[in-house]
């Protein structure tokens, strides 16, 4: 066991995590009506998997949900993309990079793969994009 | 304010012990080496057989048999090694749990790669080493048996007195790691036949930097020192005795052992209140035997939460996690995992530990808090 008696939040996470953590907005799922792309990335033996829904256009994404599990980098991580997406057009998929994310939440070096599930999200998006 | 609940890791330092401590810092006339011969030492010297005398009096042994070291890692490192390289060319077993403490574990890795064979018994699924698994792991070339008391992530409770039997009978030394019990549990090295027994200060509301490893006397143990100079405390442990922390020690030791049984229904008190609240939460499961453990720990595996986010959710709580997370590592707790539990229920697992400066209080907001974030991060999970 780890003692964890100082706060470790000051420690390990940065103060962008600590807020999209604490709010994690996006979380959810959409109802049904909407014109929906669904898909899972990660697995629950991984530490991390996601259930994404997107509601969206014929040029655009519009609404994004998100059901998640593993760490606050990686919930951080999926509200932070969640915001990215919604509105966003489909030609701008591609202006896509994990090593922004990384960047903006200070992601350590061993949760990497845990970050590179983000960029199963986006492959499954240009994959079930329309048209 | 962060509510402490880490007991189990560390102790805050009994208020009466800090002014014993401090006390003892500040006498100039207590400044003097307890090894020197004139008045000066002299002085320290009496306040520290008296130390030595307090705690052999707590753990049923003879103040000559009390040996200090700066903590219980030393201790199980000096008993462990002691004994091995005592008795190197000769019986080279030892027989261990893979429950036991990292400094019973590596040191027990280290001879092994010196030659030592060393057998880590498994516990069954709530944590108990059987006596009859230590019987059978015995060999003609046995010297040694090293358990734990009390088990510092689970809390559960070993049989001691039936292994010390069973060693005793066999002629095979008996080493046990009890910094999680002695303030928590009675004690006595003759009546449970235990030749080496290793106790911490900071475990016990006594300082850090400050333990003993009790070493029995009649018939004398044989204990090859690991620190050497001075020859300080029998040859055993060279170094100038830390006077201030020894005089605190003995006094937190004698506190431990009378207040003890007044603390225990308290402490359970909170403790059973503490589980109740967390079970209607539902989908969590106690770690560890539900009745053979002490009153203070309650380790408890979280379904439908991962470890680490339920950490930081619960920062204002401090407890200790079941994996390594604030390292770095996702390594999910070795103890919780020779238990059986998969590594994910291993890693969304607490240990609550409770003491003395526990309150009902305490015990209401850390419920109403882990009640929150516990739903909140279910929510947000998905559902399995």
């Amino acid at each position: 066991m780890q003692p964890m008696a100082v706060p470790m939040s000051e420690q390990t996470y940065n103060l962008r995590v600590r807020e999209l953590f604490a709010q994690l907005t996006h979380a959810g799922s959409l109802n049904p009506a909407h014109d929906l792309l669904r898909f899972t990335v990660g697995a629950h033996e991984q530490g991390a998997y996601a259930d994404f829904s997107v509601a969206h256009g014929k040029s655009c994404i519009e609404l994004v949900r998100y059901q998640a599990y593993g760490c606050p980098h990686f919930l951080a991580a999926c509200e932070w993309l969640a915001s990215w997406l919604e509105g966003r057009a489909w030609l701008e998929l591609s202006m896509w990079d994990w090593r922004d994310v990384e960047h903006v939440l200070d992601v350590p070096a061993n949760k990497r793969a845990r970050l590179l599930l983000l960029d199963d999200v986006i492959g499954q998006l240009r994959r079930l994009q329309p048209g | 304010m962060t509510i402490y609940m880490d007991y189990a890791a560390s102790t805050p330092l009994d208020p009466r012990v800090a002014a014993c401590m401090t006390e003892c810092l500040s006498s100039t006339e207590l400044q003097g080496n307890p090894s020197s011969t004139h008045a000066y030492g002299r002085k320290a010297r009496a306040l520290i057989e008296q130390a030595r005398a307090q705690i052999a009096a707590c753990i049923g042994g003879v103040p000559a048999g009390v040996v200090f070291t700066s903590g219980a890692t030393e201790s199980d490192n000096l008993a462990l090694f002691g004994v091995a390289k005592f008795h190197a060319g000769n019986a080279r077993h030892i027989i261990s749990s893979r429950t036991e403490h990292k400094a019973v574990l590596e040191p027990l890795k280290r001879l092994e790669k010196q030659g030592v064979k060393v057998t880590y018994l498994k516990p069954d699924a709530q944590g108990i080493v059987h006596p009859a698994q230590v019987r059978e792991a015995m060999t003609p070339e046995t010297m040694l048996v090293s358990l734990m008391h009390v088990n510092n992530e689970t809390g559960v409770i070993q049989e001691v007195a039936e292994v010390g039997q069973l060693c005793r009978e066999r002629g095979v030394l008996f080493h046990v790691d009890a910094a999680q019990s002695v303030s928590r549990l009675p004690i006595n090295v003759e009546q449970m036949s235990i030749d080496l027994l290793s106790i911490s200060g900071h475990k016990l509301y006594g300082p850090k930097g400050i333990g003993a490893l009790y070493v029995r006397r009649h018939p004398v143990i044989g204990l090859e020192p690991q620190i050497i100079g001075g020859g300080h405390e029998f040859g055993w442990r060279s170094g100038t005795l830390a006077t201030p922390q020894i005089v605190a020690f003995g006094l937190a030791v004698q506190l431990a052992q009378a207040e003890r049984d007044a603390e225990h229904q308290r402490i359970t008190d909170l403790r059973d209140r503490l589980w109740q609240g967390l079970q209607s939460l539902g989908g969590v499961e106690l770690n560890g035997h539900a009745t053979q453990r002490v009153a203070g720990i309650l380790n408890v595996a979280f379904h439908g939460v991962e470890g680490e986010s339920l950490m930081f959710a619960l920062d204002e709580l401090a407890v200790s996690a079941g994996s390594a997370c604030s390292t770095g590592s996702d390594e999910a707790s070795y103890v919780l995992r020779a238990l059986g539990r998969s590594d994910q229920l291993a890693q969304s697992s607490l240990r609550f530990s409770l003491g003395r400066f526990s309150t009902a209080d305490d015990v209401e907001r850390a419920l109403q808090l882990i009640h929150r974030e516990v739903t909140r991060l279910r929510s947000v999970a998905v559902a399995d």
